[in-house]
Formats: structure tokens, C-alpha cells, sequence
């Protein structure tokens, strides 16, 4: 009897579990459907324009102008710690 | 040269304004002696048609606003009588023994069906243009120069600037139904017909190009390229260092090319300097002409020398045309176009989880819905988008899968996204382009036949559902899609069917099913103040383009109804093309829904015939508080009654036209049937709509996880 007891609570604990994870999974799809409809919010001008940044800045030019962005912003935080330092 | 005479050529010139070069036209061809020359003038201002006229051509006029390159090339075609139709435009001159070519061309192939011939540089011809059109069709000779018999796989180019068609061919496949670039939807079907094929002949000549002022160049390459992504949806890509790299090698080209024909050197300084110039030019314009649909129409306006901006035609035709099916592609068939169809049955159906019944209870469902590629201005696609809408309302998740094996829609789901918010319905939902992603719905929705073999593929769903907005095998006459369309009704999906007489369809074929009402939309429809309503007038929805809509049947009936009361005024409404009607009516062409309504609030009786299910037409018309004349089908009869709102007819042309004549001699019927419309009309709202969806969607799942 006891066991017959502990079985049907088991199944109602299960029963519960069950349910629990299939409301977090609604819950999951209905937030992955807002994530992918807001990202597709913020990508539309970059598609309607054919805008691939990763393509782009997987080019060999492109790798040029970013080593020249580093350079340049190196230089101009050198020139900065440099200033701070003058003024210390 | 021999040729057989039996084998008679028309020639069709289509002209607006065609200025001093269309006399110079008409003379080059008179003397090349064809049997017929008829001049399709769209409005001309400057004297055109008579020109043509006293050149000895028969003119066609038509109204400027029904003018489209595919549609009027058609119409043209149907008025000739020659066994090939040789089609120029106005500004192009045949060089000597262009029509010998053509005649010798179709004469010696009996499979030939179309051919055409090079663009020769006039004198002023610009060496920019004049070069790159030399060499261009050079590209099309065969190996060693003269004539080429294309083959599959070979380039589809053809251009009707200069091209002849023989009949049976043009019988066959016909222009589409573009603003646009007709001739190469043309090529692409020839390239892939199993009779006819298509030559390439260098003594089908014309005089063609001509030069433009630099600003003028600039405005017709955005018209080129703005064609080319209208049609065909080429973007051009933006790569400002290869436009100018690739600018200074054209130019020097030109110059080389000027220098081979005698040019001197400061000649050929300053060729590269103008072919520099024109080059990057050119390079903005198709940037800008490719993306022109973004661009604020008044400038749009200013940058195109057609003066016109981008078209947006469906959108209006989205509310005259509401009762488009959901897309079906036109174009050519190949059995490899089926490949979904034949993994499907390869791969068969998923198992749908368990726990249907459950799901079903949930206050709030994902409903996944699978949609085939679309247009704007498709009316399925927008019933479906209401419905959609209507769910969100509701506060279910609603995904969006757009099932395009073929690639019809090119575009990024972000920007299908965009675009069904902009032109159909408000959505939140997401789109996803294809299935890789999918993560599964308690209930998957398919919402045409071809998605119907995508659906039941689809793992991890509670219930699968099929929103039947038409009886689609009836689309196709005796063929393979007429039955793989018909299978899908025996896949089991629970259908939610768009009439009662649908629903008993797809129980017919063993399936269960339940049925949401077709509603207009009460914001636009409804009867406008301060419009008298006239006492004689027919709103008569004539697009031809859709079969079903018995528009041949309408307008015989209407010739019937205008005999025995001359004084009856007939609009017709929802196509672009002429209607054929043999009696004084008005062509309203494509109207928005606005301007439907203020239509629908004048006029004193409406016809729009339905041969399958229902339109949405008839509902609008009513919301109007205007009385309608339909078909006697069972799917109109069931859901407006024998004798309710709408006069119903056997498809008889005496019969229909006895009903329209009755309903508009008899002011008391017409009042009867308008309150019975009103009433009919405010009872029928999308929200309901969205109710019984709902409520079919919640059935699926309780069907689905019910033991058998």
C-alpha cells in the first residue's frame, strides 16, 4: 500500500516535472522567436543593402586598414599616456 | 535569297513620342517589304500615330496607363496575322536585309522560334557605347563568326529591340506579365522548351544606339538597373575601389578602340576622359538604380528619365486583386523542381509527439506557419498574414517558414520580414528562410499544396494543419501538379479551410477539417460619405489573369446587359490589361483598396464571378453597400445563402446577364440585398476569422492526440 502510495506520488512528481519543462520550453521558443524577430529588426538595412560585414573584413584590403586603424590608435594613445604623463 | 512564300511577317513596332527616328523606322522596313506593320501607340503627343499611319501601318492606340512591355507586345501579337511577329522598338532602324535574315532564318529551321540580331552604332553612337555593343554581341556569334543556333546552357539574352518571333512559339509561351525585361523571361523559357530554340544572326541587324548627354546616361542606366531588380532582383554590389579600377580599364578600352578606328591621340585623351567619367557613372547609377526602391520617391523621381518611381503595382493590386492565389510560379517546370517533393516522400512522415491533447489545452500555442514564396500583392498570402496577425492578437507565438526550394524569394528573412510588415500585415513573428533551423511547434501550419510536403517532414510537432484557402488542383488542368496537389489532401493534416464547401472537400478525401470565414477589412471597406451612388453603373472585377474568376463569362454577359440598356456604364477594376468587352466600359486598372471603396460606394451593381471558392471581393463589395452578382457555386451559395445579400446566376452569359439586368432595373431588390449585405458584412470580421482559426488550430492538436 505504502509503496502503491509512493508510486503515485513518483508519477505525480513526474507528472509536474514534465509539465514544468514543457512550459520552460514554450517559454523558451516564444523567447527565441523574439530574439530572431528583433535581431532581424536591427539587421535589416545590412541585408536590404547586401551589407556583410564578416565577408568584408575578411578581405586582404581590409586586413591593411585594420592593422593601419591599430597603428593609428596606438599612436594616438602613446601620444596620450605621453601627455598625461608630461602634465603629471 | 529563297524563301518559301508561304512564310508572311508582321511587324510590330510599340511607339510613345516616337520622334524623327520612327519615320526613318517606317521607311527602312516599308522597304524591306513585310506583310504587315502595325504601330501599338501608347498616347503619343507628337504625332506618331499619324506618322505610322501615312507611312502605310496600322495603328493600334491604347490608353498610356495600360501600357506594359510583356502585356502589350501580346496584344499586339494577337492583332497581327504573320507566321513570325518581328517586334522593334521605335528607335530602331533595320539595317538592309534584316527581314531577308528573318525570313531565311524561320524558313530554313522549323524548331526555330525565335531569333534575333545585333545593335549596330549609329554615327554620333558615343565609343563608349559603341565599343561595348560591338563587342557585346560579338559574344553571341558562333565560333569563328555568323550564326548560332543556341543551345541548353548557352546564354538566354534576347532582346525585343530587335527581335522576331514565330507564332506557334509566341502562342506557346507568351510574354509575362512585366513592366519589364518581358525578353528575357522570353529567353529563359525558350532556353529550357523542349521544341522551340533560339538563333543568333548578325544580318538581323538594326541601327540602335545613339547618344546621350552624360546626365542623361546616367538617369537610363538607374532605369536599367532599377528593371533589373524589379525583375529579376539583381542587387549590384557596392565596391567603390573594383567600380574604379574596373572604370579606368573600360575607359582605356574606348580609347584603345577609337585609336584602331583613326582617332589621334588628343582625340583618344579625351575619349578616356569622357569614358572615365561615363564609366563611374554608370557604376552609381546601377548602385543606386539596383537599391531604388529605398530611395524617397520625388528623388527617385529626379534620378530616372522615365520620371517614374519604382513600381509598386502589386501593392495596389494586393487590395484589387485579393483573391491571388498563393504563389504558384508561372515560369518553366523541370522535374527537378519537385526534388522537396520527392525527399518528402522519400523521407516520409515525422511523428507527431504525444501529447497533442495537452497542448492543446495551453493558453498559449506556437503555431509554426510554413508559407510559399510570395510577391506583394499576393491576396493569399495576405489572408494568411491577417490570420497570423490575428493570432498574435491573441497572444500566441506565431514563426514564420518560408518554404522556397527554388529560390523564387532571394531575399534575407530579415527583409522578407520587412516586407511583409510593409505590405501585407503588422507582424512580430520571425521569418526563417528554409528549415535548419527549426525547433519544432505544437502546431505546423501549411498553407499551400507544395508546403503541404515540406510540413509533413517537420519533427517535434503537436498537430500539423493545412489552411485551405482554394481548391488548388483545379489550378492545373489534367497534369502532375494537378494530382500531387490533390495527394497532399490525403497527407491527414487537420484542414482549416476559407468556406464550409472547402471544408466538405477535404473530409471528401478522408481528412477532418472545420472552416474560417473570408471577412473584409471595416477600416477601408465601408459605404463613403458624400459618394452618390450612381444608378447605372457595373464595377465589374475583370482580372483575366486568374481563370477561375469566369472574367470571359462576365464580360459576355455585360455585352448582353449593355444591348438591351445603352445606358449602363461598365467599370472594370483589378487587371491591367485590355478586358475584351465588345460595349463602351472604363478600364479602372489596378486600384488600391481606397480607391476600391470610394469605387464600391458609387456604383449600383457588383460583378465578381468565382468559378472555385469564394473571393474576398464580394465581401468588400457588400461592407461598400454594394449588391453583387456571383456565380451560383457552392461555396459562394454557402456561406452568403440561395437569396441573401448576393443575386446569384448559373454560369450562363443569358442567365448572368438577366440577373445584373434585374438588379439594376429593380431599385428594391437592390435595397434589399444592400441591408442584407451591411448586416452580412458587419457580422464578419477578421477577429472572428482569427477565432475560428484559433479554435481549428486547438481541434488539430485535440485530433492529433487522441487515441486512434
Amino acid at each position: 500500500m505504502a509503496s502503491d502510495e509512493s508510486l503515485a506520488d513518483e508519477n505525480a512528481r513526474l507528472r509536474a516535472r514534465v509539465a514544468q519543462l514543457e512550459d520552460e520550453l514554450a517559454a523558451v521558443k516564444q523567447s527565441t522567436a523574439v530574439t530572431v524577430a528583433s535581431a532581424q529588426e536591427t539587421l535589416y538595412w545590412f541585408e536590404r543593402w547586401g551589407v556583410d560585414f564578416n565577408r568584408l573584413f575578411s578581405r586582404r584590403e581590409m586586413e591593411v586598414v585594420r592593422k593601419g586603424v591599430r597603428g593609428a590608435r596606438q599612436v594616438y594613445r602613446s601620444g596620450v599616456s605621453i601627455k598625461r604623463r608630461i602634465a603629471r | 535569297m529563297t524563301t518559301p512564300p508561304s512564310l508572311t511577317v508582321s511587324v510590330v513596332v510599340p511607339v510613345k513620342d516616337g520622334g524623327p527616328l520612327l519615320a526613318e523606322l517606317l521607311v527602312a522596313v516599308a522597304e524591306q517589304g513585310p506583310e504587315e506593320v502595325l504601330v501599338v501607340d501608347s498616347g503619343s503627343r507628337d504625332g506618331s500615330a499619324d506618322v505610322a499611319r501615312r507611312h502605310g501601318a496600322t495603328v493600334v492606340e491604347i490608353d498610356p496607363r495600360a501600357f506594359k512591355h510583356g502585356p502589350t507586345r501580346n496584344l499586339a501579337a494577337e492583332q497581327t496575322t504573320g507566321d513570325v511577329i518581328a517586334f522593334l522598338t521605335q528607335d530602331a532602324t533595320p539595317a538592309p536585309g534584316w527581314l531577308d535574315a528573318i525570313r531565311a532564318a524561320f524558313a530554313a529551321d522549323p524548331d526555330l522560334g525565335v531569333a534575333y540580331g545585333p545593335h549596330l552604332p549609329r554615327p554620333d553612337t558615343s565609343p563608349m557605347v559603341a565599343r561595348e555593343l560591338t563587342e557585346y554581341f560579338a559574344t553571341f556569334e558562333a565560333e569563328g563568326g555568323g550564326p548560332r543556333v543556341f543551345a541548353p546552357g548557352d546564354p538566354t539574352f534576347l532582346s525585343n529591340v530587335n527581335a522576331a518571333y514565330r507564332r506557334a512559339c509566341w502562342e506557346e509561351i507568351r510574354f509575362e506579365d512585366l513592366a519589364y525585361s518581358e525578353d528575357q523571361a522570353f529567353g529563359r523559357a525558350v532556353a529550357v522548351h523542349p521544341r522551340w530554340h533560339k538563333r543568333y544572326d548578325p544580318a538581323i541587324a538594326v541601327l540602335h544606339a545613339h547618344d546621350y548627354p552624360p546626365g542623361e546616361f546616367f538617369k537610363r542606366y538607374f532605369d536599367e538597373y532599377r528593371g533589373l531588380a524589379e525583375t529579376v532582383d539583381h542587387h549590384e554590389e557596392i565596391h567603390p575601389l573594383h567600380a574604379v579600377r574596373d572604370s579606368l580599364a573600360r575607359a582605356r578600352a574606348d580609347a584603345a578602340w577609337v585609336g584602331r578606328q583613326g582617332a589621334t591621340t588628343p582625340e583618344q585623351l579625351k575619349v578616356a576622359a569622357r569614358a572615365t567619367t561615363h564609366h563611374l557613372g554608370r557604376r552609381v547609377a546601377a548602385v543606386l538604380g539596383s537599391r531604388a526602391a529605398t530611395i524617397p520617391d520625388p528623388i527617385e523621381r529626379r534620378l530616372s528619365l522615365e520620371g517614374r518611381a519604382s513600381t509598386r503595382d502589386a501593392t495596389a493590386a494586393r487590395a484589387a486583386g485579393a483573391d491571388q492565389p498563393v504563389a504558384t510560379h508561372p515560369g518553366e517546370r523541370k522535374q527537378s523542381n519537385y526534388e522537396h517533393v520527392v525527399q518528402s516522400l522519400r523521407k516520409g512522415e515525422a511523428a507527431l509527439t504525444a501529447d497533442g491533447a495537452q497542448r492543446a489545452e495551453r493558453e498559449q500555442l506556437h503555431v509554426a506557419v510554413v508559407i510559399p514564396w510570395f510577391r506583394i500583392g499576393s491576396g493569399g498570402h495576405m489572408t494568411i498574414f491577417r490570420l497570423v496577425e490575428q493570432l498574435e492578437s491573441k497572444g500566441h507565438t506565431c514563426t514564420l517558414w518560408l518554404d522556397d526550394p527554388l529560390g523564387y524569394n532571394p531575399e534575407g528573412a530579415a527583409v522578407l520580414r520587412r516586407t511583409i510588415q510593409e505590405h501585407f500585415r503588422p507582424l512580430n513573428a520571425p521569418v526563417f528562410k528554409g528549415f535548419s533551423g527549426w525547433f519544432g511547434a505544437d502546431v505546423v501550419v501549411a498553407t499551400g499544396w507544395q508546403t503541404a510536403y515540406t510540413v509533413r517532414t517537420l519533427p517535434g510537432c503537436g498537430a500539423r494543419a493545412y489552411l485551405v484557402q482554394d481548391r488548388e488542383p483545379d489550378f492545373y488542368p489534367a497534369s502532375a501538379e494537378h494530382h500531387l496537389a490533390e495527394d497532399t489532401y490525403r497527407f491527414g493534416f487537420h484542414g482549416i479551410a476559407a468556406s464550409p464547401w472547402l471544408a466538405d472537400m477535404v473530409r471528401g478525401y478522408g481528412g477532418t477539417s472545420g472552416h474560417f470565414d473570408l471577412a473584409a477589412d471595416h477600416d477601408v471597406y465601408y459605404p463613403r460619405d458624400g459618394i452618390t451612388r450612381e444608378s447605372a453603373t457595373v464595377a465589374f472585377y475583370a482580372r483575366a489573369e486568374t481563370p477561375r474568376r469566369g472574367v470571359t463569362l462576365g464580360a459576355l454577359a455585360l455585352e448582353e446587359v449593355v444591348r438591351a440598356r445603352p445606358a449602363t456604364r461598365i467599370v472594370t477594376f483589378g487587371t491591367r490589361d485590355a478586358v475584351g468587352i465588345d460595349a463602351p466600359s472604363e478600364a479602372a486598372g489596378v486600384l488600391d483598396a481606397d480607391a476600391l471603396a470610394r469605387l464600391y460606394s458609387q456604383a449600383t451593381v457588383g460583378v465578381c464571378l468565382s468559378l472555385t471558392n469564394y473571393s474576398l471581393i464580394p465581401g468588400e463589395m457588400l461592407a461598400c453597400g454594394l449588391p453583387c452578382v456571383d456565380v451560383d457555386h457552392p461555396s459562394a451559395v454557402g456561406v452568403f445563402g440561395d437569396d441573401g445579400p448576393v443575386a446569384f446566376s448559373r454560369p450562363d452569359i443569358l442567365a448572368l446577364a438577366e440577373v445584373i439586368g434585374r438588379l439594376l432595373d429593380d431599385p428594391a431588390e437592390r435595397d434589399r440585398r444592400r441591408a442584407a449585405g451591411l448586416a452580412f458584412a458587419e457580422a464578419h470580421t477578421w477577429e472572428r476569422s482569427g477565432r475560428q482559426v484559433e479554435a481549428e488550430l486547438r481541434t488539430a492538436l485535440r485530433l492529433a492526440g487522441a487515441p486512434d
